[in-house]
């Protein structure tokens, strides 16, 4: 079975639909439309990119090429990741890189080699999907658990420096904030899968039962994707942090400044 | 015991503080004023290792605030910061937080110590049990200085430690702070503070001065 194509004709009703929020801002003068206008050109054109890009991967389906493509992503995830935490690339690139791999990677391992099991184990129709969903969400939690737990150092720099006279490790010192980083990340994921099915069906779930899989097959992918969604996240979350500890600050055991990036002129 | 010699800290630039020198005897109460944003908690950070120096020695008991004395030199001193903060979810873990480190721990101290520090500084011993967050100002602030106080440092470094607390418990800092030998360091803008200690700096554009 597949999924009813759309003809281009209604597939350009579409773009007309986005004339009706567009016209909300305009009113509001919220001044967002050209920032409006410009993502969704982005989003139109990198889906289409990689629509094409996915076609000729599918098609070669090499285990080389595979590889390739998820160091590529994790490098821009981690790009991203960096730059939306406000921290510098050129100091903290491999520890959050590594960190990010690290959650990602384990739990495709798991899915590919012991769960799904395709034939071959790195069929790109598998590999490549998984891979890119459990990026994506490393991404989003990693911004948030970074951007906490340094900028909530920086802020009660004085709280942290109270801890290291009172014996602390440096470890033991920034677990406080690092505990505070990672729940708050962690509680959108928390409460998503609280609802998850009853008010939305998610995206990926949405897409197979269009696609025309039978729904149960569909849920025991969702129920998958969940747990090694959250599995990947906490992994990546907590191996960036410590990963990053040794970089981020001095032999004094102090913040260092140059970690945060874009230093503002003062 | 505490010695700063021809120190210069800068800030992202402009300086902040130049040329300071003295020394601090053991013992001695020592009160740090100045406008706000003059640098007084730069000062206090610098001795723990907490800010970067520009030029010039800090010493602390003979030793230089440099990363391979650093660890001994926070051994000696208690920091109590100017804004008093708790993390854990009860006042009872944020006030034995020190003795969940491994520098501490076993060391834990009796339910007769603990209340005999709170009962110094007026505090009711229940609230203990209280949520951290629900802790009023003052009560924070007091639950700090206790917890510094329980670690039986000689060295104390308070910045505005009594802001937010009225007059009766504020004597009760004074007592046990500036009525006993240990070796304090302060910042304060507290008239009666300030009368209380035997030695009052003063720092004005980048420059310290002791007032006679
Ligand atoms: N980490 C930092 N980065 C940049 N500037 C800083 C930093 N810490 C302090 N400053 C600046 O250095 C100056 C001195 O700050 P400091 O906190 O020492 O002042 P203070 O005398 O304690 O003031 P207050 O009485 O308000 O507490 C201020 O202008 C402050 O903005
Ligand atoms: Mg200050």
């Amino acid at each position: 079975m597949e999924a009813l194509d759309i003809p281009l004709a209604r597939f350009a009703l579409l773009y007309l639909l986005l004339l009706l929020p567009l016209y909300f801002l305009q009113r509001l003068k919220l001044g967002l439309g050209r920032e409006v206008l410009i993502s969704v050109v982005r989003m139109s054109v990198q889906l289409f990119l990689v629509g094409i890009y996915l076609k000729y991967i599918f098609a070669i389906n090499s285990l080389l090429l595979n590889i390739l493509w998820i160091m590529v992503i994790m490098v821009v995830a981690n790009l991203n990741i960096l730059k939306k935490a406000g921290l510098a690339v050129k100091k903290l690139f491999w520890p959050s890189l590594a960190g990010v791999a690290c959650g990602t990677l384990v739990v495709l391992g798991v899915f590919l080699f012991l769960v799904v099991r395709p034939t071959p184990l790195y069929d790109a129709r598998y590999m490549i999907p998984l891979a890119g969903m459990l990026l994506g969400n490393c991404m989003n939690g990693n911004i948030l658990s970074l951007e906490r737990f340094y900028s909530g150092l920086r802020k009660s720099e004085s709280t942290f420096l109270s801890y290291l006279l009172m014996g602390a490790t440096l470890k033991e010192a920034v677990h406080p904030f690092m505990r505070e980083a990672i729940r708050s990340s962690l509680a959108p994921t928390i409460a998503s899968m609280m609802t998850i099915g009853i008010v939305s069906l998610p995206g990926m779930m949405t897409g197979q039962i269009l696609g025309g899989s039978f729904p149960l097959v569909a849920i025991k992918y969702q129920i998958m994707i969940m747990i090694g969604i959250f599995t990947s996240l906490v992994i990546s979350m907590v191996a960036s942090l410590y990963l990053s500890l040794p970089f981020a600050f001095d032999r004094m055991q102090m913040l260092r400044p140059e970690i945060f990036a874009g230093k503002k002129k003062r | 015991m505490i010695s700063f010699d021809a120190v210069t800290i800068g800030m992202q630039g402009r300086i902040l503080m130049q040329d300071v020198s003295f020394s601090i005897m053991a013992g001695e109460k020592v009160v740090l004023c100045g406008k706000s944003g003059s640098g007084k908690t730069t000062l206090l950070k610098a001795l723990v290792g907490g800010a970067r120096i520009t030029q010039g020695v800090i010493r602390v008991n003979g030793l230089a605030v440099l990363s391979e004395n650093i660890l001994q030199i926070r051994q000696e001193l208690a920091y109590i910061p100017q804004e008093p903060s708790v993390s854990q979810e009860t006042a009872a873990e944020d006030l034995l937080l020190p003795f969940s480190f491994k520098a501490h721990s076993g060391k834990e101290p009796t339910t007769a110590q603990i209340e005999a520090v709170l009962g110094r500084l007026l505090l009711d011993p229940v609230i203990l049990r209280q949520k951290s967050a629900t802790l009023s100002g003052g009560e924070k602030q007091r639950l700090v200085i206790a917890r510094a106080i329980l670690l039986n440092k000689r060295i104390f470094l308070a910045d505005e430690i009594t802001s937010a607390l009225d007059a009766e418990s504020k004597n009760a800092v004074f007592t046990f702070l500036l009525e006993s030998e240990h070796t304090v360091l302060s910042i304060s803008h507290d008239l009666e503070w300030i009368g209380r200690c035997n030695r009052v700096f003063i720092i004005e554009n980048g420059i310290l001065r002791e007032e006679k």
